[in-house]
């Protein structure tokens, strides 16, 4: 498989990860070299295999789907990356169908 | 009380019994903490104040008469991605360099609960991807054997702090060794349990179906009494089960293990270990046979071929989607832009470091159109085999008797270029975890040169209790681990 920086640049995108131009080389370097072992799976006798997802054993079970009162605000605001009096602040999103508020 | 760092049995037994203070424990902790740790830099968190006003309040129960709990007063760290109520948790990493949970990890309620003081939180490979710790926003931990050498990773803070008699337990989380290969290089014991028997809420994700909490100890006895405390069914984690475990301090203490049939992997004879750590296996074989243990070989052939590529496919794939929560937005680092996308670019890409960024791109190119099949859905019906093959093993032993690592801890900055032949050392440990089973290092002994040999122990799901049996055997014959770097002050 060939392995080049539209790969990997195409897999930054996906990532929300910007790589900087003098990196790129080193990380298509990486991948040829991981995407070579990789391949090695190639040889293993996977015929009629069902693909695994569960390591625990069984069905798990799931949380019952209630509401929770969060009685304390200002302990969850605490844990955000920015506030502003009682609400997160989040950032401004620009782009078609979006109006300009200039 | 006495100056050479206690194990948890004891100081539990002596708090109780009021022989020492939980403050005097605490506080000598802090001091072994104070005296070691700018060389070692095992923890990125020391909780100096808290702790002691904790220790007060445990001696207060104890005065009172009340039951403090089978952990009073000992002194424990906590890994850097176990959240920890209004106390940064920041998974060695920028992104989270300021960030204070409003929750306590449900093993923090636990080991609280049972008494324990935290004094410290451990540093690690950033966002518990590594195998060396050197990969943490806080700087590299050094291995307290020999401070020039790795302490594994990625819970290296943690293996370090419990090498270097800070404290006696420590608990660490074990995606594909993280648990298991710094006890080993450290030379301690480090127990990564069965898939689901420790609630996971609060520990920061890394690779949803393989993380595992666990404790490391330097005693068979403490890891078995951090277990009785930690293990059970929690119903904020889905995937946790629990209950129905035997007490395991009572495997601990009475290690029957006559007719256990003990599986020696047949691939691991030939070769590709250094000579002491294939002479530890030889040695743990013998004082389990000793003990009435019967040997049988296994063979593991497909987990060694195929466990490293199949695990960096599906830890990184996991990876990438439990990470995609760090945008800027809901908590953590945040950098300055005009919109959403440019901020998510930015923060994502000042936030996270160098190994984890490589993972987060594996983790979408495995997954992406075009690739997915050949790759992801590929190295989940090998993950398939691979546990068909330990099933297999099963049927012929109780207990597999194995590495933990196929070589002495390296020296710092030996991978710096080659993030492939990092992954590499961790060939031994990530099989268990694709099968979800249990795992635990057990230390053997110190080479001439300090440096640390050990044995891994692997036992079917659920039958964790196995693996404290065998290694208190091991303990038995071997000795407990010794503190390192003159832990007594």
């Amino acid at each position: 498989m060939e392995i080049d920086d539209k790969i990997v640049k195409r897999a930054a995108a996906l990532s929300g990860i910007e790589i900087e131009d003098e990196k790129t080389e080193a990380m298509v370097e990486f991948f040829k070299e991981l995407v070579g072992h990789f391949q090695g799976l190639e040889s293993c006798d996977i015929e009629g295999m069902d693909p695994f997802f569960d390591p625990g054993g069984s069905p798990y079970p799931l949380r019952g789907d209630e509401p929770v009162r969060w009685e304390d605000s200002d302990k969850a605001l605490e844990a955000g990356a920015l506030i502003e009096g009682t609400f997160f602040i989040v950032p401004p999103i620009s782009g078609a169908g979006v109006p300009d508020e200039s | 009380m006495s100056r050479e760092p206690m194990d948890a049995a004891a100081i539990a037994s002596a708090v109780a019994g009021r022989e020492c203070s939980a403050v005097e424990v605490v506080s000598a902790s802090l001091e072994r903490i104070d005296a070691q740790e700018p060389r070692l830099n095992a923890l990125i968190t020391v909780l100096e104040d808290q702790a002691l006003e904790r220790a007060a309040f445990i001696d207060g129960q104890v005065a009172s008469g009340n039951d403090p709990g089978p952990l009073a007063g000992v002194p424990v760290v906590v890994k850097d991605n176990l959240c920890t109520r209004g106390i940064r948790t920041t998974c060695g990493s920028r992104m989270l360099e300021n960030w204070k949970p409003p929750y306590d990890a449900a093993v923090v309620e636990k080991l609280e609960g049972a008494g324990a003081v935290i004094v410290g939180k451990s540093n690690m490979d950033e966002f518990a991807m590594g195998s060396s710790s050197e990969h943490s926003r806080f700087g590299p931990v050094s291995n307290p054997r020999d401070p020039s050498r790795v302490p594994g990773g990625s819970s290296g803070g943690s293996a370090a702090s419990v090498a270097a008699g800070y404290v006696p337990i420590a608990l660490g989380s074990d995606t594909g060794g993280s648990i298991r290969q710094p006890a080993a290089f450290c030379g301690v014991h480090g127990l990564k349990p069965t898939y689901g028997a420790v609630s996971r809420w609060g520990l920061i994700a890394f690779a949803s179906s393989l993380d595992q909490v666990g404790p490391l100890s330097r005693s068979v006895v403490d890891a078995a009494l951090t277990m009785d405390v930690i293990s059970g069914c929690d119903p904020r984690d889905s995937t946790s089960k629990g209950g129905g475990f035997p007490r395991f301090i009572e495997g601990a203490l009475n290690p029957y293990v006559k007719g256990t049939r003990i599986g020696i992997v047949r691939e691991f004879r030939e070769g590709v270990l250094e000579q002491p750590l294939a002479k530890a296996i030889e040695d743990a074989a013998l004082a389990l046979g000793e003990s009435g243990c019967a040997m049988a070989e296994v063979s593991l052939e497909e987990s060694v071929t195929f466990g490293l590529p199949c695990y960096y496919i599906i830890s990184p794939a996991e990876a990438s989607s439990n990470l995609a929560r760090f945008d800027g937005t809901r908590y953590g680092l945040r950098m300055d832009a005009q919109d959403f996308v440019s901020q998510l670019l930015l923060t994502r890409g000042a936030g996270f470091g160098d190994e984890v960024k490589r993972r987060i791109l594996t983790g979408s190119f495995v997954l992406s159109s075009g690739y997915y099949d050949a790759f992801y859905a590929t190295a989940l019906k090998v993950r398939k085999k691979i546990c068909a093959e330990f099933d297999r093993a099963f049927t012929s032993a109780d207990v597999i008797l194995m590495p933990a690592v196929s070589s002495f801890p390296f020296k710092k900055g030996n991978f710096d270029d080659d993030p492939v032949g990092m992954y590499k050392s961790d060939l031994f440990t990530l099989p268990v975890n694709l099968a979800g089973l249990p795992g635990m290092t057990v230390f053997t002994g110190l080479e001439r040169s300090g440096l640390p040999t050990s044995v891994q122990l692997v036992a079917p799901r659920w039958q964790d209790q196995r693996l404290i049996k065998c290694a208190a055997v091991i303990e038995k014959k071997f000795g407990r681990p010794p503190v390192a770097c003159g832990g007594c002050i």
